[in-house]
């Protein structure tokens, strides 16, 4: 409890900064994870999806093959529309103090993230660093423990 | 003890990264970073058009 307290003010104990501010670092910092992690996908994507076709006689083989590049795809599409609504919810904090409603787009954001980072393992895409910091990241605006 | 260091890590672990992204200068926001279709979402929409025109459905 002590800890999820601690990790939840980190941000604002080391920049001295409005909550607003460390939340934008945050999801800045999750958008360009995302970026970095869409670009090794998309190869990974069109190099397996080259190969499926090529060796594939059917359409259900095809699919078959590229099943776990297609969560991947879309995983990271649900995680791209949880980070712009949990943009939406922040701009709503500064502009009006609706801290609650940024609050609440937490959770979904973080189970997004966390669904690209288990999806990426399955497809045994190298995950980068910049996401796994993200998820710290989003965590410690949760107060939770990150796993 | 071994959790206390756990924890201890942990609260580094933020920090470095919190650090690194200021360090970065991220207060962009998220609209100006991502893309408004993802690389694998166009990738995946390339290979189901040859998909298609290989099996035909």
């Amino acid at each position: 409890m002590k800890t999820g307290l601690l990790l939840a003010v980190l941000p604002l104990l080391l920049f001295g900064c409005q909550p607003p501010q460390a939340a934008q670092t945050a999801l800045s910092t999750a958008a360009h994870a995302l970026v970095a992690a869409d670009e090794v996908a998309a190869a990974g994507y069109a190099s397996d999806h080259a190969e499926a076709l090529e060796e594939s006689e059917t359409r259900e083989e095809y699919d078959a093959a590229m099943e776990q590049w297609n969560d991947v795809e879309q995983a990271m599409r649900v995680a791209q529309q949880a980070l712009l609504s949990a943009q939406d919810a922040l701009l709503a904090w500064q502009n009006s103090g609706g801290e609650s409603t940024f609050r609440a787009a937490l959770p979904p954001l973080l189970g997004a993230l966390r669904g690209v980072l288990e999806v990426l393992e399955v497809a045994r895409v190298s995950v980068p660093d910049e996401l796994t910091e993200a998820v710290r990241l989003i965590s410690a605006f949760l107060g939770a423990e990150d796993g | 003890m071994a959790d206390g260091w756990a924890i201890v890590e942990g609260i580094l672990k933020v920090a470095s990264a919190l650090v690194g992204a200021l360090r970065r200068g991220d207060q962009e926001t998220v609209d100006k970073i991502l893309p408004t279709e993802l690389k694998i979402t166009l990738q995946k929409a390339i290979a189901e058009a040859e998909a298609q025109e290989k099996f035909g459905s």
